[in-house]
């Protein structure tokens, strides 16, 4: 620390490329954490856990445009022939598909009474009664449907009686943990939980609903239907290519739309947010790369400058080392100064952030790491116009130009 | 104090090979005032930078207070610079983003000094020089006469037991000149060693002993009052 106070002081009378390297330092410090931040969190949720075998369940939408199609019987022969397939496990007609961007939610809430009630929204999906066994579902409470629970919506039955629903969705309705067994109500109908699953996200990836799930037996008859079939691991490419022939031959007064599997659905749904990690990542390498050029670039601007200073010195008693310190010394105490303002942009953009975006709470050690980063990359930048600062002769001091 | 002998420095390049000393004998006793003359190119700043430690010999010896300066590393030939030697540079080389003081300080930080120790010091140094009412000032705030008596200032706050000065009036008029030659006598007698390597023969005349270097060789000399020895004779000779 032998040189911070007479380094601090020339800064002090020599600010303007001081401060412009330290607002660059502080605003890449300030985006860096951010950017880095927001890139964890893009990463958490594409990796979060969906609750189904993504890679094993293939599904597609279909429409049927003759609507002389009886469809909810048609989804159940449908299902028969499907399930006959010997790399099939189960399949069901269905009214979404997890993952996949597009569905329905319905508002429920733990009581019939609006006054006073816990409300959430969920995704519900409605499939016949095997729909668990389709998504492989292990019901941690409860049962699962039994057939006799299916409804078919175009013979005159009333709603489906009973519900699944994720433990999230559980939850927030029964903060007490006594969902099971309880009446759910969506408008005035009145669902009674008969089991609960650990976890099914529903088809919108970036809702705050994704983890409220609600399954209901029930058959739709829409002429715009889906369809999920779960098959044999590695088995997803021979359902895609065969799944088409097999359904068309059984009724060709439909459309059906190219299957793919949960997982494809999944890329897709996160494709924005992977296409913006990716460009964050541009971005910080390219803030970092300049922020290491600007400070290299500045002292060795400053080491050229203060070419006869450095001789001077030298002829006074600085050896190589005291010469190599002074100017990581310097840059050090830029780096400071920039990251302790770059603190402060970076809370001030994250509160921005949050207002306005929806982001949560910067956490620290973002802030930490990143710091830690521009230390080690700008002593790095640093080093080797430091070490030909060093190397600068004495003697040089005593030359007249 | 200071003791060359059969110094040798040889400048290579891909094509040239320069000998800017030959076979130089030089001794300097504690206490003289020299002045080095000679003409342009004929090897003076050399000799001042081996004087100095701030080249490397070719070859030969050097004694600087008992010490042969062959083959120390930098971090022992700095801290020999630092502890034995004050520098006064023609151009005054102070450190334009500082003050008087912190010019002063620069090698007494390297020394290792504490910061009372130093305060001392520095105020004690500027005192000498009649500047210590504008050690808050920069350098550019002050004439070259003034910049200079800091840079004499800086190299006897380390109370050096020899000073090498650099044509030290070279950028002065002749009023600061005399000014600064008195200074430099007046430190000279407080017993500090001095080597003044300098342009003006008037000013040379001033200093107790004369030798001039012409191609790299101590050709002459001639003593004032008193000085050379007899093997210094013998050497010249």
């Amino acid at each position: 620390m032998l040189h911070i106070s007479p380094i601090f002081n020339a800064m002090m009378r020599n600010k303007s490329s001081v401060v412009l390297i330290i607002m660059q330092i502080a605003l890449t410090l300030a985006i860096v954490s951010n950017a880095a931040f927001i890139i964890k969190e893009r990463i958490d949720d594409m990796q979060r856990d969906s609750g189904i075998p993504e890679t094993e369940i293939v599904g597609f939408s279909m429409y049927f445009y003759d609507e002389d199609v009886d469809i909810t019987k048609q989804l159940q022969v449908d299902q028969q022939k499907i399930m006959e397939l010997p790399y099939v496990v189960e399949a069901t007609g269905i009214n979404q598909l997890p993952l996949s961007g597009s569905g329905d939610s319905w508002g429920f809430r733990n009581q019939l009474e609006m006054e006073g009630a816990l409300t959430s929204g969920a995704g519900v999906f409605a499939g016949n009664s095997n729909i668990t066994q389709v998504f492989d579902q292990q019901i941690t409470k409860g049962r699962s449907f039994r057939p006799d629970e299916l409804v078919l919506r175009n013979s005159g039955a009333d709603a489906p009686k009973v519900a699944i629903i994720t433990q999230a969705l559980a939850d927030e309705l029964f903060p007490d943990g006594d969902a099971l067994g309880k009446y759910i109500y969506s408008i005035d109908l009145p669902f009674q939980v008969v089991g609960i699953m650990d976890k099914m996200q529903g088809p919108w990836v970036h809702s705050s609903l994704v983890e409220k799930t609600v399954l209901l037996p029930v058959l739709y008859n829409q002429q715009f239907i889906r369809f999920a079939i779960r098959v044999e691991p590695g088995e997803a490419d021979t359902m895609i290519k065969n799944v088409q022939d097999i359904l068309l031959k059984l009724e060709n007064r439909r459309v059906i739309n190219t299957a793919s599997t949960i997982a494809e659905m999944k890329a897709t749904s996160y494709q924005r947010d992977k296409l913006m990690t990716n460009m964050l990542m541009v971005i910080i390498a390219v803030l970092i790369f300049i922020t290491a050029l600007g400070i290299a670039g500045m002292t060795i601007f400053n080491v050229n400058r203060r070419q006869k200073q450095i001789g001077t010195r030298r002829a006074l008693g600085a050896s190589r080392a005291d010469i190599q310190g002074y100017f990581m010394t310097e840059s050090a105490m830029i780096a400071g100064l920039g990251i302790v303002l770059g603190i402060i942009l970076a809370l001030v953009l994250n509160n921005y952030l949050m207002t306005y975006f929806s982001s949560e709470a910067l956490s620290f050690n973002y802030i930490a790491a990143t710091l830690v980063g521009i230390i080690l990359v700008i002593e790095v930048a640093v080093f080797l116009p430091a070490l030909k600062a060093s190397k600068i002769s004495p003697a040089i001091a005593t030359r007249s130009v | 104090m200071l003791v060359m002998s059969d110094i040798n420095k040889v400048y290579q390049t891909e094509l040239v090979q320069t000998h800017a000393l030959r076979d130089f004998n030089l001794t300097v006793k504690e206490g003289e005032f020299i002045a080095v003359t000679g003409p342009s190119g004929s090897g003076k700043t050399t000799f001042l930078n081996i004087a100095g430690l701030l080249e490397n010999i070719s070859s030969g010896d050097y004694q600087l207070d008992g010490q042969s300066i062959v083959g120390l590393s930098d971090k022992e030939l700095s801290r020999l610079r630092n502890e034995k030697i004050g520098f006064i540079f023609q151009g005054f080389n102070l450190i334009p983003d500082l003050n008087l003081f912190e010019n002063v300080d620069v090698p007494l930080r390297y020394r290792g000094f504490n910061s009372k120790e130093r305060k001392q010091k520095i105020e004690h140094a500027l005192e000498l020089v009649g500047l210590a009412s504008r050690m808050k000032h920069l350098p550019s705030q002050l004439s070259g006469g003034q910049q200079q008596r800091v840079a004499i200032a800086r190299a006897l706050a380390g109370e050096p037991k020899f000073l090498l000065a650099d044509e030290p009036t070279g950028n002065l008029d002749s009023l600061m000149a005399k000014q600064v030659m008195e200074l430099l006598e007046k430190i000279n007698k407080q017993g500090t060693t001095i080597v003044m390597v300098t342009h003006d023969a008037e000013l040379a005349r001033r200093a107790e002993r004369n030798i001039q270097i012409v191609d790299g060789q101590l050709c002459d000399f001639t003593m004032y009052q008193g000085g050379a020895t007899a093997n210094e004779q013998e050497a010249i000779a």
